[in-house]
C-alpha cells in the first residue's frame, strides 16, 4: 500500500514539475500551432495580426497548464479561444475583417512563379469566399475540411451538438459554393 | 463547382503555414512567462465544504479546515489520483461529496454529471492498469453505475449551453470504454442510461430534421432509421445511426 501511495505521489510531483509542463505545452504547441495560425489567418487576412492572436491563444493555454488546470480537449480549447480573440479584436476595433491586400502574404515559397500564380488565384478565390461565410459556417467548414478535425472536436469548438455541427458543415459548404459560383 | 473539387481546394489551403522562425521564437517567449496562482480559491472551497458537512458555524470552519488539511493534507492530495479499489479512494469521494454539498442547484447538477464523467475516466484508467485489475474493475463498474443514477436525475437541471457537450463527452466515453473492455459497463435497460441516450438522440434528430433539405439520400435514410429506433425507445441504436451521418469527404 505504501509503495502504491509513493508511486502516486511521485507521479503527481512529475505532473506538477516545471519540466513536465514545458514538455507538455511544447508538444501541444507543435501539434496545433499551424492549424490555429491558419484558422486565424483565413479570417483576419493579416499576417501580423494572425501571429498576435495565435500567440495570445497559446499564452492562454500555457497559463492553464502552468496553474495545473485541467484542459479537457486542447484542440477544442485552442479553437474556442482563437475564435473569441478574433471576435474581441473586431469588436474593439470595429474593423472590416476582409483585407484583400494581404491575401498572398503566406504561400508555399517552393513553387515556380507560374505554378504559384495559378495556386495563388485558386487559393485567393477560396479564401476570400471562406472569409465571407458567416462565423459558424466558416469555423465548421475550415476545421472540418482544412484542418480535418473530427466532428466531435468541431462541435466542442463551436459549443454545439454533433448533429448541429454536421448541419453547419453542409450549409456552410452550400453557401461557399454559392459565393464561388456568383463570384462573391 | 462540384463538391469534390471544392473540398480538394479547401484541403490545399492546409499548405498555408506560419514562418518557422516566428513559431520557435513565440514558443520560447510563452514558456518564459510565469503566472501567479489564485491561492485562496482551493482553501476557501475546503472551508466551505467542511463548514457544511459538519454543520459547523462558518466562523469555526477555517480552524477545522486547517486542522484537517494539516492532518490529512498529504493523504488528501494523494487521494486525488486514486481509483475504486485503492485504499484512499473513500477519502477522495468524501472530499467530492463535501465540495458538492455547498453548491447552488445548477452548479450541483453540473458537478454531479461531471462526477459521472470522472468515474468513467477512472474506469478507463483501470483498464490500462495491470495491478489488481479484476478487483478494481468490479469496484469501478459499481461506482460508475452509482454515479449514473445520480447524474441522470440532474440532466434536466443542466444549463442549456453546457448540456450537449457534457452529455456528448459522457456517451463517447461510455462507447470507448465498452469497446476497450468489450463489455457492457452500464445496464442498457437502466433508466439512467436511457436518459442520457434519449437526450442525445432527441437533440440530434431535432437539429437534423430542421435541416433535412441539406442532407443527401444516404444521410436521410440514416436519419429515418435513427427515428425508427427512437420511436421504439432504442435510444442507443438511434445514436449509432446518427453518428454514421457524416458530411461528404474526398476520403
Amino acid at each position: 500500500m505504501l509503495d502504491r501511495v509513493l508511486d502516486i505521489t511521485t507521479f503527481k510531483k512529475t505532473m506538477q514539475s516545471q519540466e513536465f509542463k514545458e514538455q507538455f505545452f511544447s508538444q501541444l504547441y507543435d501539434e496545433h500551432v499551424d492549424r490555429i495560425y491558419r484558422f486565424v489567418f483565413f479570417k483576419v487576412s493579416n499576417e501580423q495580426l494572425a501571429q498576435d492572436i495565435t500567440s495570445e491563444t497559446f499564452t492562454k493555454l500555457w497559463k492553464e497548464i502552468s496553474l495545473d488546470k485541467e484542459v479537457r480537449s486542447p484542440s477544442g480549447f485552442l479553437f474556442r479561444i482563437a475564435k473569441n480573440l478574433i471576435v474581441d479584436h473586431y469588436r474593439a476595433k470595429d474593423q472590416n475583417p476582409i483585407n484583400l491586400d494581404n491575401l498572398d502574404t503566406v504561400l508555399d515559397k517552393g513553387q515556380d512563379v507560374a505554378g504559384q500564380a495559378v495556386q495563388n488565384d485558386d487559393m485567393r478565390e477560396v479564401r476570400l469566399a471562406l472569409s465571407k461565410l458567416t462565423e459558424d459556417y466558416r469555423i465548421a467548414v475550415s476545421m472540418y475540411y482544412i484542418e480535418q478535425e473530427p466532428i466531435s472536436e468541431v462541435a466542442k469548438a463551436l459549443g454545439k451538438s454533433q448533429g448541429a455541427t454536421r448541419v453547419l458543415i453542409h450549409r456552410g459548404m452550400k453557401q461557399l459554393r454559392d459565393i464561388l459560383e456568383n463570384k462573391g | 463547382m462540384e463538391e469534390i473539387q471544392l473540398i480538394k481546394k479547401l484541403e490545399s489551403l492546409k499548405g498555408t503555414k506560419p514562418n518557422n522562425e516566428w513559431v520557435s521564437l513565440v514558443k520560447r517567449d510563452i514558456i518564459a512567462k510565469q503566472f501567479e496562482r489564485e491561492s485562496s480559491v482551493a482553501f476557501n472551497n475546503i472551508i466551505n465544504a467542511i463548514g457544511s458537512v459538519f454543520e459547523t458555524p462558518r466562523v469555526f470552519a477555517p480552524v477545522l479546515a486547517s486542522m484537517l488539511v494539516g492532518v490529512f493534507g498529504f493523504a488528501l492530495i494523494t487521494a486525488q489520483n486514486t481509483v475504486p479499489g485503492d485504499g484512499l479512494y473513500s477519502l477522495k469521494q468524501a472530499y467530492e461529496e463535501a465540495r458538492i454539498s455547498v453548491m447552488s442547484p445548477e452548479d450541483k447538477a453540473i458537478a454531479q454529471v461531471e462526477q459521472f464523467d470522472k468515474r468513467l475516466s477512472e474506469l478507463d484508467k483501470i483498464t490500462e492498469e495491470s495491478e489488481n485489475q479484476g478487483k478494481k474493475l468490479a469496484a469501478g463498474i459499481v461506482e460508475v453505475q452509482k454515479a449514473l443514477v445520480v447524474a441522470s436525475k440532474q440532466l434536466s437541471k443542466l444549463p442549456e449551453d453546457q448540456k450537449t457537450e457534457l452529455v456528448n463527452n459522457i456517451v463517447s466515453k461510455i462507447n470507448k470504454i465498452e469497446k476497450t473492455t468489450n463489455a457492457a459497463i452500464v445496464d442498457n435497460e437502466s433508466e439512467g442510461y436511457q436518459e442520457f441516450y434519449k437526450f442525445l438522440a432527441e437533440s440530434e434528430i431535432k437539429e437534423l430534421e430542421a435541416n433535412a433539405k441539406n442532407l443527401t439520400v444516404k444521410q436521410l435514410n440514416l436519419l429515418s432509421q435513427a427515428k425508427e429506433s427512437f420511436d421504439i425507445s432504442d435510444y442507443a441504436r438511434a445514436v449509432e445511426f446518427l453518428y454514421q451521418i457524416q458530411p461528404e469527404t474526398t476520403k
